[in-house]
This record gives structure tokens, C-alpha cells and sequence, in this order.
């Protein structure tokens, strides 16, 4: 499912007009991300949550050229289903 | 607000402040969104959306692995998970605290733990200070002092930085080792702001030109050093034009001084005897305690075994830490206590 599908589906659900509804979208989006980088986690029941998690930075080699590379510290979004959506599966 | 967990309320609180729709319709919203996500990838495998990302049903073929408990071999069933990638927008936006960051080739020279032996530029510079003071003592006191200079200047060789340590993220490192010659301004400027280390600092300045000299002589491969040195020397005589002349006035007054560095320069190799009569030795050690190799100010969390891990990655060497600090009662440190770290030499080497 792309996001165009997406869109009519929850634009069907909703009764308003994909207009409407990708604008609607796109505020959640933005409040989503907002949250986010503010390090928050999101939890929705029946789905998962969302967590922002901090990775730290460390050593690696390439194989073939062994040469040693130090990977930057990061903030990586992380999903992790709930168990009721995982039951359905 | 950071590091909380919201719900799906939050959110669908934020959505109708945002557009300024009701919290019913924003509520009724989110949930058809997340139950729309949550069906077709059931049906579809596949869920695409536009800025938040992708969820994916991947199948996992069963595979043998061993409990890690009893070391049996058991198989994991074949099984389908769920995964999301955050589209690359959210993901940058996210990382965006550490966006600048890029990742680095590391040389072969430069290890891990020289990132982290750090010396507080105030600290060789009081080291240097003992130096001094020894020096009008006696001349033989002088040699093993020599030893801290060529240190600092390795360090500073193989880019690590001598800032304090500031339980900094450990990707400055990184940053550090990228731009030699700022670290080099940074730890001078440090030395030379307290008017009253004018005069320590113009020690240093002379011992770092007759080392540089020295080194020239000495190694072929001292070349390499010299243009890391040099353009710094330069700098800060231009600045200190003025005080130079005292300076020089002080190495006059005292030429026994100048004879002694000059005696220190040209034997720094062979003095290890002196070294060793001159700091605590264990009577039956396998190492030598031969000078300081750095001096660590102790942060909240540390204890003596994190200190070998980190300067020696041996965690027998706790005994050399505590005998050359002289400490009587090991447990009693305490947050902002420096603590020298001595340079070991091998025994019979």
C-alpha cells in the first residue's frame, strides 16, 4: 500500500476530501516528528511504539581493506510492534 | 517534556491544536490512521507513508541457534516480524543534535585509549612548573623532567586533544582528530592567559625549541615533527615579544639552568636508571614506574579499575596507580581529585 492508497482509504474512512485529509495527515506528521525530536516516545495501543533511541559511536572495520572507520553517535526512530498487532500476524 | 511517552491522545491533541479541528474529529483521525496502517500491512506486506516511513512484513525462515543457558540446539520456527524505516526526512530530523557528525578513517596509530589519555593543559603545564623549580635544585633533577615534553608532544602528534575531560560525547574525539592544528591553538591559548604563568610559559617555550632542535638532530624521523612544532613557536613569540627579553635576562642570570637543559637534551634516552631511583618502585614489580604519562581528574562513576581499563587496559596495574599517588587509603578518592597516572616500562627491556 503507497501513500496515495493510504490517503484515499483514510479519506474514505473519514468521509472528507483527500484534500482535507493529506493536509490533516501532514499536521500529524509534523506533530509527530516534532515530538520526536524532542525525544519522546509515542505509544498507541493496538500498534506499537515509537522510541527514540540513542546509538553510540563505535569502531568498525571494513573487511576487505581493514581499514578502521569510527562511526559517529546517532538518534535512530525505532518501532516496535505491540503484541496484539503481532497476534494478528 | 523530553524522554516522555505519549499516546495516541497526545497526539491527537496536538493534531487539533495544530489544525484547529475538534478533539473528537482529530481523535477519530489518528485512530483510523494507525488502524489503516495496522490492517494493510497485514493484507499488503507493505505499508507506505509519506513522511513518516515504511512498515514491512518480513518473513524469517526458521533457523537452528543454541540456548545460550543450556548450550542445546534448538530451532527458531519460522516466523514473520514487523519492521518500520523512518522515511529519510523524520530520520534526519531526528539525528539532526548529531547531523554534523560524519564518520572517519581512523589511522593505524591512533588507538581508541589515546583518545581518552587525556592531560589537562593546566596540568603539563604545572608539571612543567615542578620541572622549573627542580632545575634550580639540582641538575641531575632535571632529566627525568624532560620526559613530560616529549610526551605532550606525541600526543599532540597522533591529534589527541589535551582539553579536561568533560565527560565529552566521544565524537569530539573525533573532531579533534580532524583538526590538528585548531586542537594545537586551543591548548596554547589555555597557557597563556593567566598573567602570572608568563613566566612558566616561557620555560616551555624554550624547552619545546631546544627539543625541537634536538629532535632534528637526533631522529630522521624527527623531521616529521618539526612542522607541527614550529609554526606554533613562532606564533607565540610574535606575541610575547616584550617579555622574551626578561626571559632571556632569567637564562643569563642562571646559566647553570641552561647547561642542565642542555645535559637533559642530549642524553633523554639513557636516563632511565635516574628515572627509576627517582619515583616509588615496587621491589618485585614487573614494570618500572618512570614518570607521569598523564594525570586524570576523577569524574563521578570512576573507580581505580576503570582507570587501568582506560590507560593501561590491564586491570593488574591498579597497585602501580595507587603506589605512585601515594595514596594510603585507596578507597579515598573523590570527584575532581587528579590522580597522576605513571608510564610503565617492561622490566628488563
Amino acid at each position: 500500500m503507497n501513500n496515495k492508497e493510504f490517503i484515499n482509504e483514510l479519506a474514505r474512512r473519514n468521509g472528507t476530501s483527500v484534500k482535507d485529509t493529506t493536509a490533516l495527515m501532514a499536521g500529524l506528521i509534523a506533530e509527530m516528528t516534532a515530538q520526536f525530536e524532542e525525544e519522546n516516545g509515542i505509544s498507541i495501543m493496538g500498534f506499537g511504539n515509537f522510541e527514540v533511541k540513542k546509538k553510540l559511536e563505535r569502531v568498525v572495520i571494513n573487511p576487505s581493506t581493514k581499514q578502521r572507520m569510527l562511526v559517529p553517535p546517532k538518534m535512530v526512530l525505532s518501532f516496535k510492534p505491540s503484541s496484539t498487532l503481532k497476534d494478528k500476524i | 517534556m523530553a524522554m516522555d511517552k505519549l499516546f495516541l491522545q497526545d497526539l491527537a491533541d496536538g493534531l487539533a491544536r495544530r489544525k484547529s479541528i475538534s478533539k473528537k474529529d482529530a481523535d477519530a483521525f489518528v485512530r483510523n490512521v494507525f488502524d489503516i496502517i495496522g490492517q494493510n500491512l497485514l493484507t499488503d506486506q507493505l505499508v507506505k507513508v509519506k513522511g513518516l516511513g515504511t512498515f514491512k512484513m518480513i518473513t524469517v525462515d526458521s533457523r537452528e541457534s543454541i540456548n545460550v543457558n543450556t548450550g542445546e540446539r534448538i530451532t527458531i520456527d519460522s516466523h514473520t516480524k514487523i519492521t518500520f524505516t523512518p522515511d529519510t526526512t523524520l530520520r534526519d530530523r531526528v539525528n539532526r543534535p548529531f547531523a554534523d557528525f560524519e564518520t572517519v578513517v581512523l589511522n593505524d596509530d591512533t588507538k581508541t585509549e589515546d583518545m581518552e589519555a587525556l592531560t589537562a593543559p593546566f596540568l603539563s603545564a604545572s608539571e612543567k612548573a615542578e620541572a622549573k623549580k627542580e632545575v634550580k635544585e639540582e641538575v641531575k633533577e632535571e632529566e627525568p623532567k624532560a620526559e613530560p615534553t616529549p610526551v605532550v608532544e606525541t600526543e599532540t602528534g597522533t591529534g589527541t586533544d589535551a582539553r579536561p575531560e568533560e565527560a565529552l560525547l566521544p565524537s569530539e574525539a573525533t573532531k579533534r582528530t580532524k583538526t590538528k592544528t585548531k586542537t594545537k591553538t586551543e591548548e596554547k591559548k589555555p597557557e597563556g592567559k593567566g598573567g602570572s604563568c608568563w613566566k612558566w610559559f616561557f620555560w616551555i617555550l624554550l624547552l619545546l625549541i631546544v627539543l625541537a632542535v634536538v629532535a632534528y638532530v637526533l631522529y630522521e624521523k624527527g623531521y616529521l615533527n618539526l612542522p607541527q612544532a614550529e609554526p606554533v613557536q613562532e606564533t607565540v613569540v610574535e606575541q610575547v615579544e616584550e617579555p622574551d627579553t626578561t626571559a632571556v635576562e632569567e637564562v643569563a642570570e642562571d646559566s647553570v639552568e641552561v647547561q642542565a637543559e642542555e645535559a637533559k637534551e642530549e642524553k633523554p634516552v639513557q636516563n632511565l636508571e635516574e628515572l627509576i631511583a627517582q619515583n616509588p618502585q615496587f621491589e618485585n614489580g614487573d614494570y618500572w614506574i618512570v614518570g607521569t604519562k598523564a594525570t586524570h581528574v576523577i569524574e563521578k562513576g570512576d573507580d581505580f579499575s576503570k582507570l587501568v581499563q582506560k590507560y593501561y587496559d590491564d586491570k593488574t596495574l591498579v597497585s602501580y596507580i595507587i603506589k605512585y599517588n601515594h595514596f594510603k587509603d585507596p578507597s579515598y578518592i573523590y570527584v575532581g581529585a587528579e590522580v597522576k597516572i605513571p608510564e610503565l616500562v617492561k622490566r628488563g627491556e
